[in-house]
């Protein structure tokens, strides 16, 4: 009974100490890192990181207890009271019975054989096999000639502006210019019924017919796996282990030149180099089913829609 | 001054709540992000909505399928603010809530009704849309699943079949109001559920019933009406179908192991010892990639468990169709009568390097074998080389086969060993790609319109691994025991 009066407060305060350590490094850390990442995503700790923090925390703690006598007497009282019996046999015997199948099944839930899949390296935007002369390619969408402005204007006079065949088939509503529920059009066309034709104004509603048409082409084409919005997670995402790109995700479209991309589309996951995994992209050889005009459209509405703009490509002193 | 600035500033801060009521804003909103599937006024018809299904709601039907008002009337605001900000969970609906802010979903919202007059009616004649109630949640006891379950198979059980698994008498001719065919919910995959599926939202759809589709409203607001359920009934039909719903989707598997045994593999697909082992979960997509591409496949999923001995690998594919096609009779308006089908996939060879095969079907350098089983002809292996491309060969492969209530059971059976005509040879410890492909023939699947999976990995267990699993443990259990009687001794002066 003596032992019982020595306390054992220091046994408690340790192993409540060491208790919130780890839980600290354990859960504190990722609650952190997604709070100062701004990401869904927790970044872990990991596993061997993990251990040596552990190891670091005992060794320290051990140093504390053993520093002085008190110190120590106290930490011990309640094991060795435990193992003298002071809390009743009930106690004694479960305490007894259940430590050696707690080390046990540490011991087995390391052991255990688990399965994991090998590890494939994967490089994300190869450039072994990327043709030097898309890289300096510009979108021809993006700035419409004089041609093409005098070529609009003209059309919407006779009344004969036309629609890629896609959009003009699925969206049965879209036969003519005035259909276009854009400011800019309705302010070009009013314009051009009161006799008065505004270029400026023709080449933004040239601009606002073209970014509908790649919007309705990325919707009727790359939606299904891009999304909507392109985030890479429309309802055929699912399936795909190589999930589609996230087009507003840093580090995809907005870091590669606009030749890139339109090589991408145009070839596919099939021409892929190896160190890209081909065999698992399930991204469709474009060029099979849209026309080269059609494709640099839909790049000219993947941009808009996914807020970025791509990167410049680099000028090379000479 | 200051007093004016300060007025100013309070505007200027309230300003998004006092101009939620705009729709301009809405329209501005609407042709920008939604006009592309549900069209220039509203229909359903934009240019995206013929590969979709289901199909964009129609707006000047004013007909919303997830709402807590009753069938076929009018929704809350909050209804189809909800599906804006969350989306339908599924479909090519997305959740605008991280895009638009709280003001510019209200003025969408206002912008959506403005497509029917029957808002503006209702409000009008002061019939504004009400909620139902909801009645008080039993405690989902044995006793009140099993209340529930007697009122499932009266209510339920034509369309969603007796295991909930969407097989009842009635699936195979459903359509819904635009005239395209629907299919009942399978009501154990809890994870496709598109109205949400948590509790409240499986009594709410019991109760309200799904606008526009063949699910009605099986709860009567009518005291007078004796047929329909009472609020108490629904809650208990949702008390059974919480019993049998998975919530989460199950954790994609990576590999496929496949557990050695010393006796015969098992050649029955309902034979017991098939549940030792827990089977992976492979999620299928429809093929979207070449040729004519499939949208629309019923297919989401299929499981797989294997066995080998010495001599033979078997493979059980499981998956749910509501249908065993081709039927007997098929109903006049969906004449599709294809066989239902299932395939798996290998490379011909096992890599030596990183280097696959094409996941969709091979190519002509690297060709695939495929086991194939349909319910029409009998199971054959092929050689892939594109999935447009694929020939028979003269290989064996040994099929059993077993549907009920919407469950295939299919059980691959062929020697370890291969050769020219039956391809690939297993050998232990090696990944060996395997892909998965499956077709419904009563949703008119055929050729490449079909459900895919990408590659995972197929691994022949070690059958001797599992022993030192068991001593390690059990020898440090013994360590410690050992520690004990040490400290005992100590502490108590025994000796």
């Amino acid at each position: 009974m003596k032992s019982k009066k020595t306390g054992g407060g220091q046994f408690w305060w340790t192993t409540i100490t060491i208790g919130i350590v780890l839980a600290l490094i354990k859960y504190g850390i990722p609650w952190l890192s997604r709070w100062i990442t701004g990401s869904d995503l927790p970044l872990p700790v990991p596993g061997t990181l993990f251990f040596f923090y552990t190891i670091i925390i005992l060794a320290g703690t051990f140093v504390y207890i053993s520093s002085d006598e008190t110190t120590i007497v106290s930490f011990l009282a309640p094991i060795k009271s435990v193992f003298r019996g002071d809390y009743g046999k009930l106690f004694f015997f479960v305490v007894m019975a259940v430590t050696p199948v707690v080390a046990g099944y540490f011991v087995f839930a390391w052991v255990k054989p688990a399965v994991v899949a090998s590890v494939t390296l994967r490089i994300q935007h190869p450039s072994s096999n990327f043709p030097k002369k898309y890289e300096a390619l510009k979108n021809p969408m993006r700035e419409p000639t004089d041609a093409q402005i005098d070529e609009f204007i003209e059309q919407a006079n006779n009344n004969s502006v036309e629609y890629f065949p896609q959009v003009h088939d699925e969206g049965k509503q879209f036969t003519n210019i005035r259909h276009l529920p854009f400011g800019p059009v309705t302010k070009f066309l009013a314009k051009l019924h009161s006799g008065t034709t505004d270029r400026g104004l023709a080449q933004l509603a040239l601009m606002e017919k073209r970014l509908f048409e790649g919007r309705a082409l990325y919707q009727i084409n790359c939606r299904p796996c891009h999304g909507v919005s392109g985030g890479g997670d429309g309802p055929m995402a699912y399936g795909f282990s190589l999930r589609p790109i996230n087009f507003t995700d840093s580090g995809t479209i907005d870091t590669l030149v606009e030749g890139y991309t339109f090589w991408r589309i145009e070839n596919g996951g099939p021409s892929l180099p190896p160190e890209s995994t081909p065999w698992d992209s399930a991204m469709p050889v474009w060029k099979h089913d849209l026309t080269e005009i059609e494709r640099w459209t839909i790049m000219l509405a993947e941009y808009d829609i996914a807020g970025v703009s791509p990167r410049e490509p680099e000028k090379v002193a000479r | 001054m200051i007093i004016l600035a300060l007025l100013f500033i309070t505007f200027g801060l309230f300003q998004p709540e006092f101009s939620y009521a705009n729709e301009p804003v809405g329209k501005e909103i609407y042709d920008r992000l939604c006009l592309g599937c549900h069209g220039m006024t509203g229909k359903g018809d934009g240019p995206a909505a013929s590969v979709l299904r289901p199909k964009p709601r129609n707006f000047r039907l004013a007909r919303y399928k997830y709402t807590q008002t009753q069938y076929g009337k009018l929704p809350l605001d909050s209804d189809i603010y909800k599906a804006i900000a969350e989306g339908l969970h599924g479909t090519a609906m997305p959740g605008w809530s991280d895009t638009l802010n709280h003001g510019e979903i209200e003025s969408l919202v206002d912008y959506i009704k403005s497509f029917s007059k029957k808002f503006a009616k209702a409000k009008a004649k002061g019939r504004e849309p009400a909620p139902i109630p909801i009645g008080t949640p039993p405690l989902f006891s044995v006793k009140v699943i099993e209340k529930g379950r007697k009122l499932y198979n009266v209510y339920c059980k034509k369309c969603h079949g007796g295991t909930g698994r969407g097989s009842g008498s009635s699936a195979v001719s459903l359509t819904h109001d635009l005239g395209d065919r629907i299919w009942p919910r399978n009501l154990t995959e809890g994870w496709l559920y598109r109205g949400g599926n948590r509790s409240e939202d499986i009594f709410r759809t019991v109760a309200t019933g799904i606008s526009g589709t063949p699910m009605p409203s099986h709860v009567s607001f009518n005291p007078e009406d004796k047929s329909a359920l009472t609020l108490k009934d629904a809650w208990n039909v949702t008390a059974f179908v919480d019993s049998i719903i998975t919530r989460e989707e199950p954790k994609t598997s990576e590999v496929l192991v496949v557990k050695f045994t010393n006796g015969v593999v098992p050649k029955d697909p309902t034979d017991p010892k098939w549940n030792i082992i827990s089977p992976g979960y492979f999620p299928l997509a429809g093929q979207i990639i070449e040729g004519e591409r499939w949208f629309k496949t019923t297919l989401k999923s299929v499981y797989a468990r294997a066995f080998y001995n010495e001599k033979r690998i078997a493979i059980l594919l499981e998956w749910d169709d509501p249908t065993d096609s081709p039927l007997e009779k098929t109903p006049e308006n969906f004449p599709q009568n294809e066989p239902d089908a299932i395939a798996i996939q290998f490379p011909v060879k096992i890599p030596e390097g990183m280097e696959k095969p094409y996941f969709l079907g091979g190519s002509a350098s690297r060709p695939v074998t495929v086991w194939k089983w349909s319910s029409e002809s009998e199971a054959k292996i092929l050689t892939g080389k594109g999935i447009l491309r694929s020939e028979k060969t003269d290989g064996i492969i040994s099929v059993n086969h077993v549907y009920h209530e919407g469950r295939h059971k299919a059980l691959f059976s062929r020697s370890l060993g291969g050769d020219t005509q039956n391809g690939i040879t297993f050998v232990r410890d090696r990944y060996i790609p395997v892909a998965f492909n499956g077709w419904d023939g009563n949703n008119g699947e055929k050729n490449e319109q079909r459900a895919v999976s990408v590659w995972y990995w197929l691994l022949l267990e070690e059958p001797t691994g599992g022993a030192s699993v068991y001593y390690i443990p059990a020898l440090a259990g013994f360590v410690m025991i050992f520690f004990e009687l040490l400290i005992i001794i100590k502490t108590r002066n025994i000796g």
